[in-house]
């Protein structure tokens, strides 16, 4: 079978494969599920080396657990769930704060301003300021706007209950716009 | 509906293209600071989505692989000594076959199965001890199914 076939071979027949001793297929889990996994690790971890290591970790975990893996959801969810909690392991460990309080800026500028700002500016200022966030409201952002995932897939990945998932969205998604709009403000100062 | 809209209903309206139900849509329609911010959250919408997607630099397929090669080298050469063992203890039993028949008809029926019973003990002593080891190793990976 050539690896374009196997590429599209659905989650069983690739686990299959593995737990049959094809080493080959578990590469091609990697490549399947990778993107979503540099994801989590990319907004939950800041250190470059850091994240090397725990990407190969995560993937070193899959493959141990993967005979107990029952199908309950898509396994790219399955091992986005084993980066989260092995991110969150990293960065109890070095006692980072996970979700620390944000401050909000106090006194916003007229909305339309900041609507004439060009998309470029916006998204360097957006970028910046997404990079500002706590781990977790990062990975929620990314997870929700970026991988189109659902509360239900989100839920999957972060054990985080729903109401508590639409709470962080709200709570982060609150201090972008108020970055957009503080950022405004000091141009015009 | 006299009251400005709340920034989580902006969020929702904007985000999740939900339609507002008919008493905010007019308000909307006639307030600039409602119609401006929700005009803002999308815009940051917009632009969460505009950001690149990441990637790892360096090729994770290969690296990860590269460490379970090891592991399955180790498991062939871990059955290596028990196929020796075995081996060597056939040869043993054959060598000295007369000498254990000696031994075994000396034996009284009764010390047989004490000794067998025993044996079979430690065997399942030893097979509960390994699991639980097992499954300690298991939970130390952090990772719940």
């Amino acid at each position: 079978m050539n690896d374009q076939n196997h590429h599209n071979l659905p989650d069983r027949d690739l686990i299959e494969k593995v737990l049959a001793g094809d080493a080959g297929a578990f590469g091609l889990i990697i490549k399947n599920t990778e993107a979503l996994v540099a994801q989590v690790i990319y907004k939950m971890i800041s250190n470059k080396e850091d994240r090397k290591d725990i990407a190969q970790e995560v993937y070193m975990k899959a493959y141990k657990n993967l005979p107990g893996f029952r199908f309950e959801s898509k396994l790219s969810t399955w091992i986005a769930r084993i980066a989260y909690n092995t991110c969150l392991n990293q960065l109890e460990k070095k006692k980072l704060l996970l979700l620390d309080d944000i401050e909000l800026p106090e006194k916003l500028v007229n909305h339309t301003a900041a609507l004439e700002l060009d998309m470029k500016e916006r998204s360097i200022i957006i970028s910046a300021a997404i990079e500002k966030l706590p781990p977790i409201l990062k990975t929620l952002i990314t997870l929700y706007h970026n991988e189109n995932l659902s509360y239900a897939e989100i839920q999957q990945i972060t054990e985080l209950p729903e109401g508590t998932i639409k709470s962080y969205l709200f709570r982060g998604r609150k201090v972008l716009k108020k970055n957009l709009l503080q950022h405004y403000k000091k141009d015009e100062i | 509906m006299t009251r400005h809209l709340s920034d989580e209903e902006l969020q929702i309206f904007a985000s999740d293209g939900q339609v507002p139900e008919t008493g905010m849509m007019q308000h909307i329609e006639n307030c600039t600071s409602c119609r401006e911010q929700m005009a803002v959250y999308k815009l940051v919408f917009a632009s969460i989505k505009e950001q690149p997607a990441v990637a790892f630099d360096f090729d994770l397929a290969a690296a990860v692989l590269q460490q379970l090669q090891p592991a399955a080298t180790k498991k062939t050469t871990s059955t290596f000594w028990p196929v020796i063992i075995v081996i060597f203890v056939a040869i043993a039993l054959y060598l000295f076959r007369k000498n254990f028949l000696h031994l075994v008809t000396g034996i009284s029926a009764v010390f047989l199965l004490i000794s067998i019973i025993a044996c079979i003990s430690i065997i399942v002593f030893k097979a509960v001890k390994m699991y639980h080891a097992y499954e300690h190793q298991v939970e130390k990976l952090n990772f719940s199914e």
